[in-house]
């Protein structure tokens, strides 16, 4: 029906209505926000607005109301109820002043079956009402198609950002793992280099040394002499050089004949060692006690360099163990261990960090403890790094280890830096969080890394100041259940 | 400052004032202030509270001002002199009385001279004028009032005679030598002849130390010894670390440049400054000895104690190390530069050795260098400011000191206190020779001929020595037996050199070095009463 | 002549005993001192070296207990008596940051990187000696056996002589 014609349509409906007498036909008005009808309410009425408009609700399943459409005059309320007799499907409101005209259901049905004017009239305006709500419906098929369309496209992108998320974060923790893992491998070339170029100056020294030793015939009777040198040199304790000056000067006092480098080597041995020797270099012909002094020399030297090449070997052979057992991947990953050997070889391998502080380390016994090593070496790593960090260039780094019941074992790391303040205390455990600008050992992802690692082992990481200053890490975890027996 | 420096400052200045105040019988005045001069350059040349050289030129500038007629001490004491009256109707002229001197002469100033004695006869007396005659007295000339003027007996001499010693003909010689060996050490001829030299000894230690000895001498008798001995020392110091610690022939190595460069001094004129010194006195008493005559008079003493030198070097040091490598670098330069040096250097050389044939004295040869190098561009500025101007003023004191102090009567006076004809002439030169030597070991060897070389002038040339006596032999002498003074390491430069390497020790020094100069002045006196004479009389 | 020593300062006692064996040879001219920490190094420095001699030559190494060894060399850098002696660094581990402010601070000499070869701490050793000698001493002839003659000879033939003879 076209819209000039409506307001006729709508006078005619009046008219032929009231020309009905029998008819209760009501006229209702409605101020805005007024409910003409509610979802579920049985309804028994048909209503023609008149004039205003009339907005339509559904509660959806959250229980939320939701706007399905809007009436306008011409267009017909309890429609639905009309036909089923079914309670109200839509909840309707006025949305302005609304002028409807309500006509029992059962009394509009009668109207439209017997009277023929009054279908006549009506007819247009229900089929009007049915167009009118097709197309609506087709017009909501469509929106929700574009909207699922939408919904899929926001729901790809935010899985792809989560994915880089992921992808980030994981590239951090990675990061952070090579920066600690440069440190691990700067400090292991550090502490095998002093062994290796120890043993590379000795080798080469201990060619010229034997030339010099198998330079000349020995003496039988000097024999016992060279032996007791050679012995006496191989089994050297190692000399404070404080100690070593003092003995040089002695020496020199006493022998002004000899050179500083053969006193150098004298001053190696202990006093009685020394006077037991030189009685024997007494008993020879003096012109000839300072080529057998020389001689001497150069049997306690060959047999010092022995030793160097035994202790740097050991040396070596510490850490790469220690090395071994700081990333264990041959064991399981639940297996009881004894922290203690873990922190003993972090310290060792980070021992060139460590070397300009104090360490003071106080491990007693403790239980073991189930996890993975080479996952808590780096709780361990990352805590000592980050005092380190803290500490800047000088301090005192504290190791200590128990027990609290029922059933803990906690590691303590504590250090003499600046200490960690109230507003940040909650903050440092997060991602990127890091007091200084470059760290210096990492990204700032560390103790990020180690709370995620202790949390997998069912521990718990605590942070407080410590007395009179620095931070202190206790880190917390579950002892062995069943531990087995104490060998 | 040390003590010992103020010792001689003070000594020195009292040395100075004490002919001024004592009257020394015998000896005028000038000559006074002339050993006053003496004195206090003895004892700053002795005791060195000033730079040895410093003293030379105080030495000059103090002659300049109270010996040469310019000075302020001539120019500021004339005597008084008055002009002769001419006698009116009578011959002769009027003086006065006090212009008499011994009753028969008067002093006729002469400008820049000394005065002229006319012999007047007194025709009258008038009070204190007398009237004389003399034919050469006329009224225009000027008559000292005061005969006895201390002026009156020594005729100064002009002050450049004084700067002349500057520009002596013999500090022209060493100028010239010095100019050649510093463009050698430029070019690096030096090194490359040490190369030459010491190739052919092979690895044995005593034949290093005979090569080291002979090269450092040959090498020395045309550079300053001092010279020599820095470059052979860095050329063998390098070579020294070879060799085993402790071993002996270390020692004998590096005694043997000292010592070669203190004996390779005495084989020329231009090799070291008392050889000079003596030239120069010998040239001032008209006595030229020839560059090639010095050479072959020095030549063979030279020789016989490097092999002595040898022998004794070897034999206290003798080596533990059978062969010591030597790879000597130093290639001889090849630039045009160089080539030019090689040929002024050999000209020069072989002027000086052929004087005798030509004629031309070595002094005047030796500017051929001094011009022909900075001409040709081998040597510049920089070499030429770097020559030991130093040793040519310690030279040139020592000369215009000799000058004066013959000049003034100073060496008669000094002579003639010592009766000389009881000693005997071989005597006398036994005794300069040891003097020399002894000398030598604690001053300068320039000083102690310096000081020497007039006493010797003298006593020649006033016959006291009597008639066998030399003059020539005794300064060759004396310079001669100064090269041998090298027992302490102040002895001399180079061997004050080789104690700085540390590789010696005094007593090496000692052991060595008193040997030497033993066995040294030993053979100085029989070349002095042998050989000498053959070439000077 | 008063002696030149040179310091070697190092905390692993091998280490330490391997660089005063490699330095051996020069002993007989620079006699060497030896410290483990820096505090000690000091003492030597004061109550060794200096009243007998000069410090010609130090060696540090750079990881130390307690203070490091580039801190040492700037505090040596920094005093009238020791900042002629030349510096080098011997570490196996040290940051371009360290290096940078050694460099800068401390006018380190030389950085020699363990393991090291004799002939390489000879050679910086002989080099950095022969620098020292050059600028501190008069009398260099002493010193031509054992380092770098050829720059000596050059330094003596230039030096005016003493030449009153």
């Amino acid at each position: 029906m076209d819209r000039p014609q409506l307001p006729e349509a709508l006078a005619r409906i009046r008219t032929e209505l009231a020309s009905i007498s029998k008819v209760q036909a009501e006229s209702n008005s409605f101020a805005p926000g007024d409910y003409l009808l509610r979802e579920g309410q049985v309804n028994e009425q048909v209503s023609l607005i008149l004039e205003g408009a009339v907005e339509l609700l559904k509660t959806g399943e959250d229980g939320g109301e939701y706007a399905v459409g809007v009436l306008g005059p011409g267009q017909l309320l309890g429609l639905l109820s009309l036909s089923s007799g079914e309670p109200a499907f839509l909840t309707a409101r006025a949305r302005a002043h609304t002028q409807v005209l309500s006509l029992d259901r059962e009394e509009f049905a009668r109207l439209l079956r017997t009277r023929g004017d009054f279908n006549r009239l009506v007819a247009p305006l229900l089929l009007d009402n049915l167009v009118n709500r097709y197309r609506r419906v087709v017009g909501l098929h469509l929106e929700v198609a574009q909207l699922t369309r939408e919904l899929n496209a926001e729901k790809q992108e935010l899985k792809n950002t989560i994915a880089q998320l992921q992808a980030t974060r994981n590239r951090l923790i990675q990061q952070e793992k090579m920066a600690t893992l440069g440190h691990l491998v700067a400090g292991i070339a550090h502490e095998i280099n002093n062994p290796i170029a120890s043993l590379a100056r000795v080798t080469d020294s201990l060619e010229s040394q034997l030339g010099r030793v198998f330079a000349g015939p020995v003496a039988a009777h000097l024999l016992p002499l060279f032996q007791r040198a050679f012995v006496l040199g191989l089994n050297r304790k190692s000399l404070q050089t404080e100690e070593h000056r003092r003995r040089s000067e002695q020496l020199q006092n006493r022998f002004p004949w000899l050179g500083r480098t053969v006193i150098r080597s004298l001053a190696q041995l202990d006093a009685p060692d020394f006077e037991e020797l030189y009685q024997l270099v007494e008993r020879e012909p003096e012109r000839e006690r300072l080529m057998l002094v020389e001689r001497l020399v150069d049997f306690l030297e060959t047999a010092v360099l022995l030793r160097s090449i035994r202790i740097a070997s050991t040396r070596i052979g510490s850490i790469v163990r220690s090395l071994k057992n700081y990333s264990r991947q041959d064991r399981a990953a639940d297996e009881p261990i004894d922290v203690r050997e873990g922190l003993q070889d972090t310290l060792l391998l980070f021992g060139y960090v460590l070397k300009k502080f104090n360490l003071e380390v106080d491990l007693p016994p403790i239980p073991t403890v189930r996890c993975a090593t080479g996952e808590i070496n780096q709780v361990w790593t990352n805590l000592i790094l980050n005092a380190c960090e803290a500490m800047g260039e000088s301090g005192t780094l504290c190791v200590t280890c128990g027990t609290q019941p029922p059933d803990w074992v906690w590691v303590q790391i504590r250090d003499t830096g600046p200490g960690i303040s109230e507003a940040v205390r909650d903050k440092i455990f997060q991602t990127h969080f890091s007091t200084k600008h470059g760290a210096q050992y990492g990204l700032g992802l560390g103790l990020a890394i180690a709370r995620g690692i202790i949390e997998k082992h069912g521990g718990r990481i605590e942070v407080a100041n410590a007395i009179p200053n620095g931070a202190q890490f206790t880190v917390y975890l579950r002892e062995t259940e069943n531990p087995p027996p104490v060998p | 400052m040390t003590k010992k420096q103020m010792l001689g400052l003070g000594l020195g200045l009292v040395g100075f004032l004490v002919p001024w105040v004592v009257d020394l019988p015998g000896l005028n005045f000038t000559g006074q202030v002339t050993l006053g001069i003496f004195l206090m350059a003895a004892c700053f040349w002795v005791l060195e509270p000033v730079p040895i050289y410093t003293t030379s030129l105080l030495v000059i500038f103090l002659e300049v001002l109270l010996l040469s007629a310019e000075g302020p001490l001539y120019t500021m004491s004339r005597p008084p002199t008055v002009q002769p009256a001419a006698a009116t109707d009578v011959p002769g002229v009027w003086l006065p009385g006090a212009t008499l001197k011994s009753e028969r002469f008067v002093l006729i100033e002469r400008a820049g001279t000394a005065p002229q004695q006319l012999e007047v006869e007194i025709l009258e007396r008038q009070g204190d004028q007398i009237r004389v005659r003399q034919a050469n007295l006329s009224t225009n000339e000027l008559v000292w009032t005061k005969p006895d003027h201390w002026q009156a007996t020594y005729r100064p001499s002009s002050y450049r005679t004084f700067f002349g010693a500057l520009a002596d003909p013999i500090i022209i010689l060493f100028l010239g030598g010095c100019l050649l060996a510093d463009a050698s050490v430029k070019y690096r001829l030096d090194r490359a002849l040490t190369r030459l030299f010491l190739k052919p000894v092979g690895e044995r230690p005593a034949m290093i130390v005979l090569g080291l000895l002979l090269a450092t001498a040959v090498l020395s008798a045309f550079m300053s010894n001092t010279a020599t001995t820095a470059m052979m020392m860095t050329v063998i110091l390098p070579i020294l670390a070879r060799m085993p610690e402790g071993d002996p022939a270390r020692i004998a190595v590096v005694l043997a440049i000292p010592v070669g460069a203190n004996i390779g001094g005495i084989a020329t004129p231009i090799g070291t400054p008392p050889n000079a010194i003596a030239l120069a006195a010998l040239q001032k008493a008209g006595i030229h000895i020839p560059f090639g005559t010095w050479v072959m008079m020095a030549l063979p003493l030279v020789l016989i104690t490097l092999v002595l030198c040898w022998v004794l070097l070897v034999r206290l040091f003798p080596a533990n190390a059978k062969a010591v490598k030597l790879d000597l670098e130093g290639r001889f330069d090849r630039s045009s530069k160089a080539l030019v040096l090689y040929g002024v250097f050999g000209l020069t050389a072989l002027l000086w050795f052929t004087e005798q044939q030509h004629g031309i004295s070595s002094n005047i040869v030796a500017f051929l260098p001094v011009v022909a190098l900075p001409m040709l561009g081998v040597v510049g500025k920089k070499e030429i400011h770097a020559l030991p101007w130093d040793v040519f003023w310690l030279m040139a004191g020592g000369i215009s000191l000799g000058t004066a102090i013959r000049d003034t009567g100073l060496a008669q006076w000094m002579v003639g206190s010592v009766n000389w004809a009881t000693l005997g002439t071989f005597a006398i030169l036994a005794g300069l020779a040891f003097f020399s030597y002894f000398l030598a070991n604690f001053l300068s060897h320039t000083v102690t001929v310096t000081l020497l070389a007039p006493i010797a002038i003298t006593l020649g040339a006033s016959g006291q020595a009597g008639s066998g006596f030399s003059l020539a032999t005794a300064l060759v002498t004396i310079a001669v037996a100064s090269s041998y003074g090298m027992t302490l390491p102040i002895s001399t430069p180079p061997n004050a050199i080789a104690m700085g390497t540390g590789v010696l020790e005094t007593r090496h020094l000692v052991k060595a070095g008193g040997l030497i100069g033993g066995l040294g002045m030993i053979l100085v006196l029989l070349c002095a009463r042998y050989y000498w004479p053959l070439f000077v009389h | 002549m008063s002696n030149i020593y040179i310091l070697c300062v190092e905390d692993e006692p091998e280490v330490l005993e391997a660089v005063i064996r490699d330095l051996a040879p020069f002993e007989r001219v620079f006699p060497i001192e030896s410290a483990s920490t820096v505090n000690e190094a000091r003492r030597v420095v004061a109550e060794c070296i200096l009243p007998k001699g000069k410090l010609g030559l130090v060696i540090c190494d750079h990881i130390l207990p307690g203070e490091d060894g580039v801190s040492f060399l700037v505090e040596l850098q920094q005093d009238s008596r020791t900042v002629a002696a030349r510096k080098v660094l011997l570490t196996a581990h040290a940051g371009l940051e360290a290096t940078v402010e050694a460099v800068n601070l401390a006018s380190l000499n030389h950085y020699i990187a363990k393991p090291w070869t004799q002939e390489d701490l000879l050679n910086v050793t002989r080099r950095q000696l022969t620098d020292f000698v050059l600028e501190q001493e008069t009398n260099l002839y002493p010193f031509l056996t054992i380092l770098e003659a050829d720059r000596l000879t050059e330094k003596i033939r230039q030096a005016p002589l003493p030449s009153d003879e």
